[in-house]
């Protein structure tokens, strides 16, 4: 297992690396000078001249990444162009407040979704089966942008009940959490639901049944437990888009996190920043996605003893072949 | 069964609450005497020698101030300059700086301060300041600045918020970190910028001009339009800049809140590409001044500022905006005249019509006018393709390869004088990036806009506005539009709130009507 994750932890390097390159890549070959999207379209040319000479704009393409990639390995993600600030600052002060954001949209998400899918499933065609599928349905087809500027209009103005701009204190975090959380919700909901009415028609669930075994202990024993794989994917799945939400949810909301300064540094092709920013969000979804991994593994121990199978079958080969 | 699900669903909200409670922080809203101001966009820069930008300029004019203040009226008076005098041919100031002025720092304010930050600006903003050849100190409270030629809009720049005083110890100690912690002699201090979040200023007790009325002075950062209106509607805010003007009836219909208005500089304009593109071909519209007539005469600006800016401006007739020295008011524009554009259009050889694109970004404030326009075209039978491009992309194209047939921008203009707007936009010799990007190359244009800079007569250049106005209009180089409003939204209890024609606010005069 510890071989595994090793193994997993360095394949996330050349994953990173390309990402690296190719958002590099992207923002330095589309066309714009940073140095007039920052100082402005009217600045004076010798300031911008000077702007690019510093940030080594005039540099070749190749140069420049090599340059960049170079500082990366030894710790170094340079300066915001915009902020003239260090990245790894810049992120390191915002990436609290999206992960906040990030993760208590995937909690409250597993945390309403999973129970309101296996109620729904359980109590199939019931007022709250009908409840939690329309309710998912609309949750799904809803944009975050529209809910969260409604939210806004509702919550913070007419009933005054929390403050419109997040990111200031701890009840401001509440509204782009739930936001966040509706679209997710959904889907963990309808997933749950679709999982759970498979392993309730099994033939161990029947048995057990059979057997005289307590209701719920049938209910949280046998079909939860057997239906938690997809319920955990579908859950690791909506971490990276997540995080792709936290974008639109802190521009709506006005949170300084890592979304927020995604976009402004977009707008203004701040290299450093933005690959900065990816390859942490890269590395953050790849180290999600492996704890997933590792969460199957918990939950269904039949893949734990698959991975050591494997891991004898190729000591197993490797002494034949000597 | 039940009590176990209540108890799941129990937990979730528990544990989602404790969640939420991670953020920790301040409270938010504002403390009594205190303003938060939300601005679109983060600033980027505290640095008053190099800030470029509206939104910048903002915090930088409340940390620092400027050699000459700019009044309401257009007027100019002293401010850390109390007195000057220029030489008999107008091409040297001789300037007295204000004494017992103090950083806030505590470093008394000195001549070296004042010649060190006038000298960064001309070296820094050449296109604008690089007339002045040479600043230096006179004696303990005297400077002196020399000029290429006399250059009669000086004045006006030195009251710009890039002709602020910095401390050229602290300047000089960090020039790069200057930007994120300033050291001016405004009304407000700097305490703190959160990235990405606010920048906090308080109150400068030792102002030289008295104490202001604010005690603290926050910059909110909200990118969207409809946050920060829910934001001053709810109270979150007090006041924000840029209002558009599809917000204005929710502002003007709600008693708690105030719209300032006032006409902006910047002349929404379309303009033609006059000389070639990149590749070294001529642009369709250049040397073909029937061609450009014709599409002048086919626009009704009535309709444009219907659609575009909802009639929150009239059409404006000159390139200039109404608020210049010496505008000529009764000035008879190109008018919407069909007829005239259609045997125009023939004359130009398109009598079965042509089509061009018009490039714009991708902001409303320069897609509704295209739009507009387009629609008015057709009616000659000239199809304009809309291209619309992400910024970086557009100011690339347009502004700096001119690859473009016909566009719509912005002119700006920073200080009430011709000179503004038409040296660098129509001048000849500013053809080039980020200039007179409609390659207008007009001798007589030139002419008249040279002798409005050097002259000092009065009458001679009332004389050059109306020529520049009138071969503007004659050739058709391009179509003013007209000057959108410059906007800001308050609440309605903030008294002395102000906001000028290049979005310039003097927080200063800025109380709350109940403050003690």
């Amino acid at each position: 297992m510890l071989r595994y994750i090793v193994k997993r932890l360095l394949m996330m390097i050349p994953i990173i690396l390309a990402i690296s390159f190719i958002i590099f890549s992207i923002i330095s070959l589309t066309p714009g000078d940073p140095a007039q999207l920052i100082l402005g379209a009217d600045a004076d040319p010798a300031l911008l001249e000077a702007k690019r000479e510093e940030w080594g704009l005039n540099d070749n393409f190749l140069v420049r990444y090599v340059k960049y990639i170079g500082g990366v390995i030894t710790g170094d993600f340079g300066e915001s162009y915009r902020t003239g600030n260090s990245v790894l600052g810049e992120i390191a002060s915002r990436l609290p407040k999206t992960m906040v954001i990030a993760l208590g949209g995937i909690g409250l998400s597993v945390l309403v979704g999973v129970p309101l899918g296996l109620i729904s499933a359980v109590k199939q065609y019931s007022f709250i089966d009908y409840f939690a599928r329309v309710l998912a349905m609309l949750l799904t087809a809803i944009p975050a942008f529209w809910l969260g500027l409604m939210s806004l209009l509702y919550v913070c103005l007419k009933w005054r009940l929390l403050p419109a701009t997040g990111g200031e204190s701890w009840d401001g975090f509440i509204l782009p959490i739930l936001v966040l959380a509706a679209s997710a919700t959904a889907t963990q909901t309808r997933t749950t639901r679709s999982a759970v009415l498979e392993s309730i028609r099994q033939d161990y669930v029947k048995m057990a049944r059979a057997k005289g075994v307590k209701e719920s202990r049938v209910i949280f024993r046998h079909v939860l437990r057997n239906s938690m794989l997809p319920v955990i994917t579908i859950a690791g799945m909506n971490i990276g888009v997540q995080m792709g939400g936290t974008v639109v949810i802190e521009n709506v909301f006005a949170i300084a996190g890592m979304g927020n300064f995604l976009v402004n540094s977009v707008r203004v092709k701040d290299a450093p920043a933005v690959v900065g920013t990816l390859m942490v969000v890269a590395a953050f979804i790849a180290i999600m996605n492996l704890v997933v991994d590792l969460i199957y593994t918990v939950v269904d121990p039949r893949l734990k003893t698959q991975y050591a199978t494997a891991k004898k079958r190729v000591k197993r080969q490797l002494r034949t072949t000597t | 069964m039940k009590r176990k699900i209540c108890f799941l669903l129990c937990l979730a909200m528990l544990l989602s609450t404790a969640l939420t409670a991670c953020g920790g922080g301040d409270e938010g809203g504002s403390a009594a005497n205190e303003v938060v101001f939300a601005v679109p966009s983060e600033p980027t820069t505290m640095d008053a020698l190099t800030a470029g930008e509206r939104i910048t300029y903002l915090p930088v004019h409340a940390i620092h101030d400027t050699l000459l203040y700019e009044n309401a009226d257009g007027t100019l008076s002293g401010n850390l300059v109390e007195s000057w005098e220029m030489n008999d041919d107008g091409t040297e100031y001789t300037m007295k700086i204000r004494e017992g002025v103090k950083f806030h720092g505590g470093q008394d304010m000195t001549v070296d301060d004042v010649v060190f930050s006038l000298q960064k600006t001309v070296e820094n903003f050449s296109g604008q300041y690089g007339v002045i050849t040479s600043v230096e100190a006179v004696d303990d409270t005297h400077f002196k600045f020399t000029m290429e030629y006399a250059f009669s809009p000086i004045l006006n720049l030195l009251a710009l918020t890039n002709a602020s005083v910095v401390c050229k110890e602290t300047y000089e100690a960090d020039p790069e970190g200057y930007g994120r912690k300033p050291n001016g002699t405004g009304p407000f201090k700097f305490v703190e910028w959160v990235s990405g979040d606010r920048i906090v200023l308080e109150r400068n007790e030792n102002w030289w001009k008295g104490e202001v009325p604010l005690e603290k002075l926050t910059f909110r950062i909200i990118a969207e339009e409809a946050t920060e209106l829910i934001a001053l509607e709810a109270g979150d805010v007090d006041a924000y800049i840029q209002v558009s003007e599809t917000n204005r009836s929710t502002i003007e219909s709600n008693p708690d809140l105030k719209m300032y208005s006032t006409p902006g500089g910047q002349v929404y304009t379309l303009a033609f590409n006059n000389g070639t593109y990149s590749n070294g071909e001529e642009s369709i519209f250049a040397n073909n001044k029937a061609l450009r007539q014709a599409i002048c005469y086919s626009i009704n600006k009535e309709d444009v500022v219907a659609l575009a800016i909802d009639n929150s401006a009239p059409p404006l007739y000159t390139p200039f905006p109404n608020f210049i020295a010496n505008y000529p008011a009764d000035f008879d524009g190109n008018v919407y005249n069909l007829d005239e554009a259609k045997a125009k259009l023939a004359e130009a050889g398109y009598a079965d019509g042509l089509t061009v694109t018009i490039k714009t970004t991708t902001q409303s404030g320069y897609t509704k006018p295209a739009e507009a326009v387009m629609g008015q075209v057709q009616n000659i039978g000239v199809t304009m393709e809309l291209e619309q491009l992400e910024r970086g992309t557009y100011l690339q194209e347009v502004y700096n390869n001119f690859d473009y047939d016909c566009t719509i921008w912005a002119v700006s203009c920073d200080y009430p004088n011709m000179d503004s707007g038409a040296y660098r936009r129509f001048y000849s010799g500013n053809i080039g990036p980020a200039n007179n990007y409609m390659q207008i190359n007009d001798p007589e244009l030139d002419d008249a806009i040279m002798t409005n800079r050097t002259t000092t007569d009065a009458a001679e250049q009332a004389e050059c506005v109306l020529r520049v106005c009138e071969i503007i209009r004659d050739e058709s180089y391009c179509l003013p539009l007209y000057a959108a409003m410059t906007n800001l939204a308050a609440n309605a209890d903030l008294e002395g709130v102000n906001v000028n024609y290049g979005s310039v606010v003097d927080f200063s005069t800025w109380s709350w009507a109940d403050a003690e």
